[in-house]
């Protein structure tokens, strides 16, 4: 059993990735570190580092900031801590995300959950969340296989 | 007594002569001393345009593409006898090139779909005829522009020095996701008991505009940020107000493939516009009459009402479905001028259209 959010639960996913290279190889290559950042009641957030490099994902990590900017191909996926609970719910129940649980879906009006990046061509780092969507989205829902304790 | 045969097959015949006599040129084996021994390191994935690029001659890519003007790829020693096609127009680096090209083309490689294997179609799901009749609406409008993505690259394409072979390629990529994005949107219209609705003369204003567009950088700046900026937007909304699994698929395979479009088009506008500084008004006299083009197109019965339908659950919810994508508008907009900030050209000031749309 991971608990969700925490390193660990991410990491089931990369091995859940790495487990999968034919399915990502036919997906298509990713470069981008997408950041997720929860922000919890309490005012406390925490910030998990996911590097894909072409047909893998390269390193989890928790982090204390996103790093961002030119170069870094890097953007931020932010939101409260229950809108990313009620994402993962809604995969691990059907086995993939439902039709109003998709990162798409969460993040088109930029409510409830926001992607955002920093530097000169912050936008391009923004793009790069639909330019890889479809992998992205089914690297999430293989979480729909990790044994998952929500914290309290 | 008149020779059999014409002087080419004639010299044709008499070098085979000689090689049945043994007698063999074996020049080329000595060409090209340069670019002999070059051993391309490939990367995790395999071995990329990127990496071809690492290495010289054949990565040394010229301000100016030969002057051959031949088919002659970069890199290869060029004979003096090689003739010119004659053809090739655009021969300036700064008219074509982005910084990114050779990594898009790559990765569009890599991300190609087939809209027959890809779709799970057997999962369709029988829908109100409103709800139907908008998705194919809005599946009819998506089949309208879509081509004038591939008209337009395969417009240009021939005409650009075989030197930017790396532009070449990411709009011959380019040509083949716009042709499945027609045949997907015609798919579905046609998969689920409804059909194709109505043809969009906004539509084709603008897409004549684009098609017209006097020069490659502005047919670019029209096509690449403006309209398949707008495009993107209307992919992702076509996954939010998705009815099934089905459409859910089909616009997030489109929205990947129009995201690189846009990122090409971005930073060729960017190295554009450090090259020729001079010509930025160019770029702002067109984009401002493509937004007021693309402006009349997104408020076009056939365009938002189908929309506002999905959105809102129903010809009933219809205003309420208006209101929920007032914001797509404003997204448009705001993604619209940061791409073209990140291109060095700033319209927040200049833009010609409302930056909201008036729905209240």
């Amino acid at each position: 059993m991971h608990e969700f959010p925490s390193e660990e639960w991410f990491v089931e996913l990369q091995h859940a990735m790495d487990a999968e290279v034919d399915k990502y190889r036919r997906l298509g290559s990713i470069e981008m570190t997408l950041y997720l950042k929860m922000n919890f009641d309490d005012g406390h957030d925490e910030v998990y580092k996911i590097v894909f490099d072409g047909y893998r994902c390269a390193e989890v990590k928790r982090v204390e900031k996103p790093e961002l900017g030119p170069g870094k191909e890097a953007a931020v996926l932010e939101g409260d801590y229950q809108t990313f609970k009620d994402m993962v719910t809604d995969i691990i129940k059907n086995g993939g995300a439902g039709l109003e649980q998709t990162l798409n879906y969460l993040t088109l009006p930029d409510v409830p959950l926001r992607v955002w990046s920093e530097g000169g061509e912050a936008q391009m780092d923004v793009d790069r969340f639909s330019r890889f969507n479809e992998s992205l989205q089914q690297f999430f829902d293989a979480g729909a296989s990790v044994k998952t304790k929500f914290r309290a | 007594m008149a020779a059999k045969y014409s002087a080419v097959v004639e010299k044709t015949l008499d070098h085979m002569a000689n090689m049945r006599a043994g007698k063999f040129d074996l020049s080329w084996m000595n060409a090209n001393p340069d670019g002999w021994g070059t051993k391309v390191k490939a990367s995790p994935v395999g071995i990329t345009l990127d990496n071809l690029n690492s290495v010289s001659p054949y990565g040394d890519i010229p301000e100016y593409g030969s002057s051959i003007g031949s088919m002659a790829p970069r890199g290869c020693e060029i004979p003096p006898e090689t003739p010119s096609l004659g053809i090739y127009d655009i021969n300036e680096k700064g008219l074509v090139w982005a910084d990114n090209v050779a990594k898009l083309y790559d990765e569009a490689v890599a991300r190609q779909w087939s809209s027959t294997r890809d779709i799970p179609w057997d999962r369709l799901e029988e829908l109100p005829e409103e709800m139907e009749k908008a998705i194919c609406q809005v599946c009819t409008g998506l089949t309208e522009v879509e081509f004038i993505a591939a008209d337009l690259p395969a417009k240009w394409l021939w005409r650009i020095n075989h030197d930017f072979h790396e532009v070449k390629l990411f709009l011959a990529s380019q040509v083949m996701d716009e042709a499945r994005h027609l045949d997907v949107f015609r798919k579905r219209a046609l998969a689920n008991g409804g059909g194709l609705m109505q043809a969009s003369p906004g539509s084709e204003n603008l897409l004549r505009a684009i098609i017209e567009a006097p020069n490659y950088t502005v047919a670019s700046s029209l096509m690449h940020i403006l309209a398949e900026g707008f495009v993107l937007t209307l992919f992702r909304h076509g996954e939010f107000i998705a009815p099934s699994v089905v459409e859910k698929k089909i616009f997030r395979l489109c929205m990947q493939d129009e995201a690189r479009h846009v990122a090409y088009g971005t930073m060729h506008l960017k190295y554009f516009l450090k090259t020729y500084p001079e010509r930025a008004e160019e770029i702002h006299s067109i984009l401002a009459m493509g937004e007021q083009a693309i402006f009349a197109l997104n408020t076009e019965p056939q365009s938002i009402e189908p929309r506002a339908i999905l959105a809102g659950g129903g010809v009933d919810n219809m205003h309420e479905g208006l209101l929920k994508t007032s914001y797509l508008y404003t997204k448009q907009i705001t993604e619209y001028l940061q791409r073209l900030k990140v291109a060095g050209l700033d319209r927040t000031e200049r833009i010609s259209i409302p930056i909201e749309l008036p729905v209240d």
